[in-house]
């Protein structure tokens, strides 16, 4: 079965098409490459080979924070499966600070939330826009 | 690297845990430790057992935390398919006040899978799997990814003496628990989120989440995929017009929360502009408001020592005298809500009003958070507004009497707290909208607590099915 995958940044300069044995969920693929040259569709050179296997590393978002995905990724199944490989914003993040009496506050926020609601707790703001910071938020 | 992979058991799970009403569910969770040697779950830090927890070291404890969590999971749910995590806990944003406890995801939506309920709606990679009866995408790959903080509480610039509790028997303390924080992350990355944008409306890839087939917007009686972006930007911030529209939950919502809205109820000769019913927030600690009200004189308390905060010292002959036997006002600020309660209660209170010092736009008082479970008497806030209303009423009190009466109790609207007039589920659509927080939550008027609001309360269990909570009922309506 054939699936294709669609990197919508500059993160690979080929359009890469996975050949797979028998469905959407079988596992490893055979890889084809379209020639940028020529048009034809051929088997990836050494460097090529290369790029597919970092960027489907990435893909996989097997490792951590590190491999998280940035650019959403749509995979084209040839059954009619359409699999969207999400991205940090996807992810949900649990934040928390404390009250000046002691008490937590527990948010739940989505990435660039979560950054800028870290970022507004950073020792660098002035203790006044801290403090305001803090009394927004005031869970206790 | 050394990558771990653990099943979670539903032999633990159901033997050790005690879960009941599950008792078809099977869903194998795997656990993919990706953290290097020695640090994370592979930290080797000595650490003694706590709260059911066996571990003898800080990385085997952080580890059976996180199975643990799986495990509840493993055993509310069922699929054919493992449902793959891959987990870790490394150092994440901290200062010496505020923290990132962690993140979880799903990997992946998918769409037009074999046996998808809907055509062209997004799922979640785990619930697809289910509902395909089939692993799709890459072999092996993570459904879900999940990262925690491993500095929580261990320095000076992360949140120090604030760190995970890693007991399995929600005595946390101070500390956080982890296993509840988990759970709810864990939850999101099933399946418990839109993929949609709630702050612009737009559908992800223009499809939208099977999420979006069963919430509404109560002011159009539309649902959000029939809506248009525009109009799903507005429902994000109804505040208590967006509601769940999925049988199951909405089936659960006599048995799991409280019927009525908690209100105090103010009255008497001196009670001037405050006289009326308002809204109030309830206390995680002390008993909850009662359909019973409880009705007194109140009373402020004064602040006793300069800067020391109304009711923060134990109670002098003045104070007590003025709250014996009586519901004391107390100012929110300086100390904890429940260590203001606490001396009111000593000093022979029946009750306790918090006025809050911050306006907010809410439909209602956010909740009082504390973990004092030893407390006898309730607690709750009310609105800045009210609070100046209130206080200007007692102005002219003598020691002993005040002239204003309130009724605390479930006397506010022939309702749930927490569910619209016709029994829905509320859901988070806070003004401002707050991305991710909401629409992707229960409300926070939900009462008793629920798991998937967007704040951890501190009298959450672990469950994750009626009578406490509706968390899998909700899964269900999606598809699980």
């Amino acid at each position: 079965m054939k699936k294709t995958i669609s990197v919508s940044a500059g993160a690979l300069a080929l359009a890469f098409t996975l050949l797979a044995p028998l469905s959407a969920s079988a596992g490893e693929a055979m890889r084809v490459v379209r020639d940028p040259v020529t048009g034809e569709m051929r088997g990836p050179t050494a460097a090529e080979a290369a790029a597919f296997a970092k960027a489907e590393a990435q893909l996989r978002l097997g490792s951590g924070s590190k491999a998280i995905v940035k650019t959403p990724v749509e995979i084209r199944y040839a059954d009619g499966t359409v699999e969207t490989k999400l991205d940090e914003d996807s992810m949900m993040f649990s934040v928390v600070s404390a009250n000046e009496d002691g008490t937590l506050n527990f948010d739940c926020l989505p990435a660039q939330e979560a950054k800028q609601f870290m970022k507004d707790k950073a020792p660098a703001k002035s203790a006044s826009k801290a403090k305001a910071a803090a009394k927004v938020k005031h869970d206790h | 690297m050394t990558t771990k992979q653990l099943i979670a058991t539903l032999a633990l799970a159901g033997a050790s845990l005690g879960l009941t009403g599950t008792a078809q569910a099977a869903a194998t969770i795997v656990i993919n430790n990706t953290n290097a040697a020695g640090v994370g779950f592979n930290d080797t830090t000595p650490a003694t057992p706590v709260g059911g927890n066996p571990g003898t070291t800080l990385g085997a404890q952080r580890l059976f935390a996180f199975t643990y969590a799986a495990n509840l999971w493993g055993a509310t749910l069922t699929s054919s398919q493992p449902i793959v995590i891959n987990a870790s806990m490394t150092p994440l944003t901290c200062t010496a006040t505020s923290a990132t406890l962690g993140s979880a995801g799903a990997t992946s939506s998918f769409r037009n899978f074999a046996n998808a309920p809907y055509a062209n709606t997004q799922y979640s990679y785990a619930l697809a799997n289910k509902l395909a009866g089939a692993y799709l995408g890459t072999a092996n790959a993570a459904q879900i990814t999940a990262s925690f903080n491993s500095n929580l509480g261990l320095n000076a610039n992360c949140l120090p003496g604030r760190g995970w509790y890693l007991g399995l028997d929600g005595n946390h303390g101070t500390d956080i628990d982890f296993v509840v924080v988990l759970l709810h992350e864990m939850g999101h990355g099933l399946g418990f989120q839109t993929f949609t944008n709630g702050s612009s409306g737009a559908q992800s890839g223009g499809f939208p989440s099977i999420w979006d087939r069963f919430l509404m917007g109560s002011a159009t009686g539309k649902l959000w995929y029939e809506m248009t972006n525009a109009e799903r930007a507005a429902s994000a911030i109804s505040m208590d017009k967006l509601v769940w529209t999925g049988p199951n939950v909405t089936a659960a919502i006599p048995n799991v929360l409280k019927f009525g809205l908690a209100s105090a109820t103010f009255s008497g000769s001196a009670a001037g502009a405050i006289a009326g019913t308002v809204r109030v927030g309830e206390a995680d600690f002390g008993p909850a408001l009662g359909s019973s009200p409880i009705y007194g004189e109140v009373m402020p308390v004064t602040e006793q020592t300069a800067g020391a905060g109304e009711g923060c010292e134990p109670f002098n002959a003045t104070n007590a005298r003025a709250v014996q036997g009586k519901v004391a006002f107390i100012t929110l600020g300086v100390c904890t809500a429940s260590t203001k309660t606490r001396n009111a209660e000593n000093a022979g209170a029946i009750a306790v009003i918090i006025g809050d010092t911050v306006a907010e736009t809410a439909v209602q008082p956010i909740p009082l958070g504390g973990w004092d479970r030893t407390l006898t008497i309730p607690a709750s806030r009310i609105f800045l507004t009210d609070a100046v209303k209130l206080r200007t009423a007692l102005a002219k009190r003598s020691r002993t009497a005040s002239g204003v009466f309130v009724s605390l109790g479930r006397n506010g609207g022939a309702q749930y707290a927490g569910a619209d007039p016709f029994g829905r589920a509320l859901m988070y659509a806070p003004n401002p909208f707050i991305s991710g927080s909401s629409v992707s939550h229960f409300d926070r008027t939900m009462f008793r607590n629920q798991l998937m609001e967007p704040n951890i309360s501190n009298d959450l269990g672990q469950g994750l099915i009626p009578p406490t909570d509706m968390t899998f009922l909700l899964m269900q309506d999606i598809g699980w």
